[in-house]
């Protein structure tokens, strides 16, 4: 069997039958989360991306265009136990790219660390993703920031960390979670509400490129893709 | 000489900016040791931290190039391409995730994890008596013994019980294997009381104050729920006050159901036991009395009487307060007390 690229990085095949997405395994033979793996007819390791467990899975299941190529830098607010990094891991290793990837609870922290010590392109580092100038020494500038820290305050945290480390004309790509933003407002009010946040921040602004409903895969989350204004 | 205020630590060494950034300070050539000695520095450092935010306003517009520099530096020993500069951070960086995790168990992260592995054990030891007793009873139906003997006494159960004349007889076989179960359950009773005496003896250490006040298990349940000393005394007092009824306050929140007047700490004695108009009341007291404790527990450790002297005058005061007052039947007011 042969897979179809997909997105830089990412390709499209059938697991029984049905649609799904892959990315070429960087650490061969070791399946990170417990996903299914493949062998295509050139002997090249694949993993499955299960969007169910990952935001960017589904985000990319939904068909919307990710701007991550192999070579760009990305800093990943709130890796947890690094599944959804092991996939950008994966996409960035076809490549030069390298991921920053920042977690501040420990339990996910120690799977995040022997995760990187697994691949070459993670830089694991245990800290606030709120507090972007403690790690400034460590991060250089970056082409992406991913963010799913699912905090009240979510689009201030990547205004922040835009504002210290996105180059201009970087990419955002973020992950609401309405739940964890306000637990009693509609869902659709809070995501207006942040997307505003987003337009209008002092420091950095953002055009929206595209909004999705990331159900049925997580419900009351929305992903957004925006790009960072020049000045 | 260049402006010091301009100036902050990096992973590989001191960069100041001019106009540009430009690498100020060669650090002496630095082990893997040493370089993740500074990343812990820098991830630690307030002072640090204060130049990195002055500098903000330049950052907005001009981006440090980390990887030219560090090629300048010697204490990161790169050579040329992009790759060297990534694996040694990524070294550096794990390195000090490690160290950082290692060190990262603090006191009150153990009292959590002995008062959780408390709950489970309560609940184990509920189920498997439960079904012990349902299983003996069918030999000696008429043994009535509190949980803990009972399961005591399957543990040494005679080899006929012939007082029972209701009971089955029980064959060899069938009390080795109760009895073995008993055994087992029996050793649970026995880890219970030292995981119990475990909090005790952290809970002192720790959290003087709040276990003098809350009591060590609630005290424990507490710094379990807010994860931890220092989020227990960051948090406003009407959060702990609700701590454990987070279900009635989203319902609260999102309709017009009341809000709740009390969570785990109405496991308290003084709120569990007092009149039912003034709950309310007294568990607010209580939280804020709560909150004071904690953070007294995090700023001082020393224990300090006051707290409960001054909750228990305001008790005193509560009542005395409400004494006269009528216990209403109507329903629909009640909701709005605390």
């Amino acid at each position: 069997m042969t897979l179809k690229p997909y997105s830089a990085g990412v390709y499209e095949g059938k697991m029984r039958g049905k649609f799904q997405l892959y990315t070429q395994n960087a650490a061969p033979t070791v399946s990170v989360y417990g996903e299914k793996m493949m062998t295509d007819d050139d002997g090249v390791e694949y993993r499955s991306w299960d969007p169910k467990r990952s935001k960017l899975g589904a985000l990319y299941q939904k068909k919307i265009k990710i701007p991550l190529s192999t070579d760009s830098r990305v800093l990943y607010l709130g890796a947890a136990s690094g599944t959804t990094v092991s996939h950008v891991s994966d996409i960035l290793s076809e490549g030069a790219g390298v991921v920053y990837a920042v977690e501040f609870s420990e339990r996910p922290m120690r799977h995040l660390v022997m995760l990187a010590e697994k691949r070459k392109n993670i830089i694991p580092i245990f800290s606030d993703a709120a507090r972007p100038e403690l790690y400034f020494p460590i991060v250089e500038p970056v082409d992406v920031i991913f963010q799913d820290v699912a905090q009240p305050n979510q689009a201030e945290i990547a205004c922040k960390n835009a504002a210290y480390f996105l180059k201009d004309g970087g990419h955002l790509i973020l992950s609401l979670k309405a739940r964890s933003i306000d637990v009693a407002k509609n869902p659709k009010k809070i995501f207006a509400e942040e997307i505003k946040l987003l337009e209008k921040n002092q420091n950095v602004s953002f055009n929206i490129l595209k909004t999705a409903d990331l159900a049925p895969f997580h419900t009351d989350h929305m992903g957004v893709v925006a790009v960072k204004k020049e000045e | 000489m260049p402006d010091s205020s301009k100036s902050f630590l990096t992973w590989f060494g001191k960069l100041s900016y001019e106009g540009d950034f430009e690498l100020s300070e060669n650090l002496s050539a630095a082990t893997p040791l040493e370089l993740s000695d500074r990343l812990l520095l820098i991830l630690s450092s307030s002072q640090n931290l204060k130049f990195v935010s002055a500098l903000k306003p330049v950052f907005l517009k001009q981006k440090p190039d980390y990887r030219a520099a560090a090629k300048q530096a010697e204490s990161t020993e790169l050579t040329e391409s992009d790759a060297d500069y990534i694996s040694k951070l990524r070294e550096t960086a794990i390195q000090t995730a490690r160290r950082q995790l290692s060190a990262s168990l603090t006191e009150d992260k153990k009292v959590i994890q002995a008062v959780e592995a408390l709950d489970d054990l309560n609940e184990t030891i509920n189920h498997l008596t439960e079904r012990l007793v349902d299983w003996y009873s069918a030999y000696y139906p008429e043994l009535d013994l509190s949980n803990e003997e009972y399961v005591r006494f399957v543990s040494k159960s005679p080899e006929s019980t012939s007082k029972s004349q209701m009971g089955a007889p029980a064959s060899h076989e069938d009390l080795f294997l109760m009895r073995s179960f008993a055994d087992d359950v029996l050793s649970l009773y026995e880890r219970k009381k030292a995981v119990e005496s475990f909090i005790e003896n952290k809970m002192g250490e720790t959290a003087p104050n709040l276990s003098q006040l809350a009591g060590v298990v609630l005290g424990a349940r507490l710094l379990s729920m807010a994860c931890g000393l220092k989020n227990l005394a960051a948090l406003p007092s009407g959060s702990i006050q609700v701590m454990g009824a987070e279900k009635a306050m989203v319902k609260h929140l999102r309709s017009n159901a009341p809000s709740p007047k009390h969570g785990i700490i109405f496991s308290h004695p003084l709120l569990n036991t007092a009149p039912f108009r003034l709950r309310g009341k007294i568990a607010r007291a209580f939280a804020a009395a709560v909150s004071l404790a904690a953070r007294t527990d995090y700023y001082s450790g020393k224990i300090n009487p006051k707290i409960d002297a001054d909750l228990n005058a305001k008790i005193n005061r509560i009542k005395a307060a409400n004494a006269n007052r009528e216990p209403k039947k109507n329903a629909a007011e009640v909701k709005y007390d605390a």
